[in-house]
């Protein structure tokens, strides 16, 4: 008896006129190939052989502040392979969206092109090996940081025809910033090397927990609590996407 | 283009004056610290930036999430916070909402203390600011602002291994002077506060 109801927001919508938007994902050419020794301040090259991230919501927002379209469900994303990785079309009123909204966090989710296994319910799993000079450590960390990102892409206009891109992009080299907010961060390596406290080749989220920030000169801005390695990197992971390549994003 | 044009129909807001004071903070194990600040910036809550039709901050390394600056007390003034209260003149804003504090900090910086039993005695560049001090409250004319100053984080972040061997922490330990720059730009070292005369 309802079916028929229930029906007629999706005709009236599909009368305004609907476009699809096409949103999708990508590691960049850091994460798929590796972060070389001239992005490092101190020398330190990385690579990666995952990176996986948790995708909870990707969606339009309209001038109320509402998502009015987004993926049905949370996607699990390797960023390290070959991409850009596309997340399902959705369909969108026709029209001009001055924000697309994303969000990255800890929870069950379905296949992108990862199994979800993999990140067991964590929002980052980065798996991967840092180099500096001589030394060298692997590294198989998780991190659980929610992240909101609300994006303003140059020109998002869903239109008829054609799907309009948008692209979350994860800057895998902001993983080693040596500073939470100041704009004179720089990517270091070194202090991965040195928490590996014993020596072993692998570095660990305990060895990460029991290094203290303040000797490092990392600056944690108006951070405060954030007093060892692995909380900073875990805030530096709640600031990874950006939005078509290098735009900024509003997060909370 | 719109935003122009809105604001070219308010009228200006009017400008209000506001003084600083540095409380006395217990030191028992600080002999003697000398902080460099250069100035304390009040600023909006950062919701208010969001709307704002001024260029905002976005939450990201290399950006402060905090919101537009709306009172501002220039200094440089060479503080020592064990010492006296200390006045530290007039500033200048507008009335509103504030949500939070910006110390920043400029120059040469010296700890002296016990720490351990260990005597401690580090001079060190710093310049860098202390974002983020929790600040909630309204700016009106002849407010006061009270900053205070805890030496414990300071001192609890030192590393305390006397790696060059002279028996004495300095600057020249490995960390030490980074951990004194961590310790002094700490936004939990610092406390802003409102005083309504």
């Amino acid at each position: 008896m309802t079916r028929p109801t229930s029906l007629l927001p999706i005709l009236l919508v599909a009368c305004a006129g609907e476009g699809t938007w096409a949103p999708e994902t990508w590691g960049e050419e850091y994460l798929e190939e590796g972060i070389p020794a001239e992005e490092f301040a101190d020398g330190c090259a990385a690579t990666f052989d995952n990176f996986y991230v948790r995708i909870a919501e990707a969606g339009l927002v309209d001038g109320d502040d509402t998502v009015v379209a987004g993926i049905p469900e949370a996607l699990v994303f390797d960023v390290a392979a070959a991409g850009p990785h596309p997340m399902p079309e959705v369909a969108a009123e026709k029209g001009f969206y001055d924000t697309a909204r994303f969000l990255i966090g800890p929870g069950t989710a379905a296949e992108g092109n990862a199994d979800p296994a993999e990140l067991d319910g964590h929002a980052v799993r980065a798996v991967g090996s840092l180099t500096c000079g001589a030394d060298a450590v692997t590294f198989d960390l998780t991190f659980d940081p929610e992240t909101t990102y609300d994006c303003e892409p140059e020109d998002l206009t869903i239109v008829a025809g054609d799907a309009t891109p948008t692209q979350l992009t994860i800057h895998g080299d902001h993983l080693f910033y040596d500073g939470l907010e100041n704009a004179d961060a720089e990517v270091r390596g070194q202090a991965w090397i040195d928490a590996d406290a014993d020596a072993d080749g692998i570095l660990t989220a305990e060895e990460l927990k029991a290094t203290a920030v303040a000797p490092l000169g990392y600056q944690v801005g108006s951070q405060g609590d954030v007093a060892d390695l692995h909380a900073f990197v875990e805030s530096l992971v709640g600031g990874l996407g950006h939005i078509d390549g290098e735009g900024h994003c509003a997060t909370r | 283009m719109i935003w122009s044009l809105l604001l070219a129909c308010v009228a200006p807001r009017p400008e209000l004056s506001f003084d600083g004071r540095l409380e006395t903070s217990a030191c028992e194990d600080t002999h003697d610290l000398v902080v460099p600040v250069d100035r304390l910036w009040l600023q909006q809550p950062a919701l208010a930036s969001v709307w704002s039709p001024i260029a905002t901050a976005h939450a990201h390394p290399g950006h402060d999430p905090a919101g537009d600056v709306t009172g501002e007390l220039l200094g440089p003034w060479t503080l020592n916070p064990c010492g006296d209260p200390v006045l530290l003149g007039t500033g200048r804003g507008y009335e509103g909402a504030v949500g939070s504090g910006q110390l920043v900090l400029q120059g040469e910086a010296h700890l002296e203390a016990t720490l351990d039993g260990r005597p401690v005695a580090i001079t060190t560049t710093v310049d860098a600011p202390v974002a983020g001090l929790p600040l909630d409250g309204q700016l009106a004319d002849g407010i006061h602002t009270v900053l205070t100053f805890d030496p414990w984080l300071t001192l609890s972040v030192l590393p305390t291994e006397d790696t060059d061997g002279d028996g004495l922490l300095t600057e020249h330990d490995d960390g030490v002077a980074e951990a004194l720059r961590y310790g002094l730009t700490n936004p939990n070292t610092w406390t802003l506060s409102l005083e309504t005369p």
